[in-house]
């Protein structure tokens, strides 16, 4: 079933997150993908946008650039391939996601603060490259920022059959 | 909404709340009041490490402590808390997240991209409060999201037997002093 933009925009959240035509991103395996993909690129994208300080070069930074509407993409499908558990609002989630997505920001915490630091580390007290430093900082925004949903994806079990 | 509304449970008196929410925000006021005195160079560079430090760890220890019942509930082990507990926390590890990150990116981002920053007299300064600011967020946040947000009143211990396993008190106190090491070691070498 096809839908033209408007009726994109006019349907809520929710509604988006839980359309059949995201199915195909819905088994474990897609999903596994979807993780790899963000994982690689976020990496990509940092060592493009790291190259383009240390080269002063503009067209790594339009790479940079370019990179981003995949960045969308695969944030996206991977949003709806978990059903939008870290993008609903909790009222329209019910009980089973609530406990999955909560318990996801905790266990995400710790991994979270050793990236964050280490990138933090790697920009503020070494005297390395200052395009390694910015690709540290970059990848470690991009990575952290994703994880609990990333790491959803990864675990969240099978869905059943309908 | 808070995050406690839905259950059942006396709520604390407006006072009782207010001073419990004063605390976390004390600590950290106090913080940030020094390290913008060492940026200022109202206190002197040679003591910025003990200052800063100092008081990071002062609001980290006035957390863990004045907080305890908070600070158990935000790292025991789930089987120790009941329901309520486990959502309100999981709640506070969720807007901690938020907070945590992008703070660290707002700490180490900007003179990534701007090099003035780097050549400002008190670059050493502000990177050694970032480091301690970082420390103290990182080891309290989920801690003060709880008293913040906690409605039911905040006495007796945590989880159904109001007890906490040695052996978690004893986990979370190793990782609490090599946390507090490594940062000491990292705010030393800035």
């Amino acid at each position: 079933m096809s839908r033209t933009i408007r009726e994109t925009f006019a349907m809520s959240r929710r509604e988006i997150m839980n359309d059949p035509q995201f199915d195909w991103t819905r088994n474990r395996k897609t999903r596994r993908i979807l993780v790899v993909a963000y994982a690689t690129l976020s990496l990509g994208a940092a060592s493009v946008f790291g190259a383009s300080i240390t080269l002063n070069n503009l067209w790594f930074l339009g790479a940079f650039v370019a990179l981003l509407p995949l960045f969308i993409f695969v944030i996206g499908s991977t949003n709806a391939s978990v059903r939008g558990l870290t993008e609903i609002r909790t009222r329209e989630l019910d009980e089973w996601q609530v406990a999955r997505r909560d318990a996801m920001f905790r266990l995400c915490w710790w991994p979270a603060l050793v990236i964050t630091s280490t990138a933090g580390f790697i920009a503020a007290l070494t005297h390395v490259d200052p395009g390694i430093k910015a690709g540290a900082v970059i990848a470690a925004f991009f990575l952290t920022l994703y994880l609990p949903t990333a790491a959803l994806a990864w675990t969240l079990p099978e869905e059943p059959e309908p | 909404m808070s995050i406690t509304d839905d259950f059942d449970v006396a709520p604390p008196s407006s006072l009782q709340l207010g001073l419990r929410r004063a605390g976390p925000a004390l600590a950290y006021a106090a913080y940030a009041a020094v390290a913008a005195a060492v940026i200022t160079g109202v206190i002197p560079p040679k003591a910025a490490f003990l200052a800063l430090s100092g008081t990071a760890a002062l609001g980290i220890l006035a957390i863990a402590i004045g907080f305890r019942r908070h600070y158990v509930w935000a790292h025991t082990n789930c089987n120790e808390l009941d329901e309520r507990e486990q959502k309100a926390r999981a709640r506070a590890y969720e807007a901690s997240y938020g907070i945590i990150i992008a703070a660290g990116f707002l700490f180490f981002a900007p003179p990534l991209l701007v090099e003035e920053i780097n050549r400002l007299p008190a670059h050493a300064e502000i990177l050694k409060s970032a480091i301690f600011g970082f420390m103290l967020l990182a080891s309290t946040l989920p801690t003060a999201i709880l008293a913040w947000r906690d409605r039911a009143a905040a006495m007796g211990g945590v989880g159904r037997t109001g007890r906490v396993s040695r052996r978690t008190l004893i986990f979370w106190s190793i990782c609490g002093t090599l946390g507090l090491g490594v940062g000491f070691l990292i705010g030393y070498l800035a």
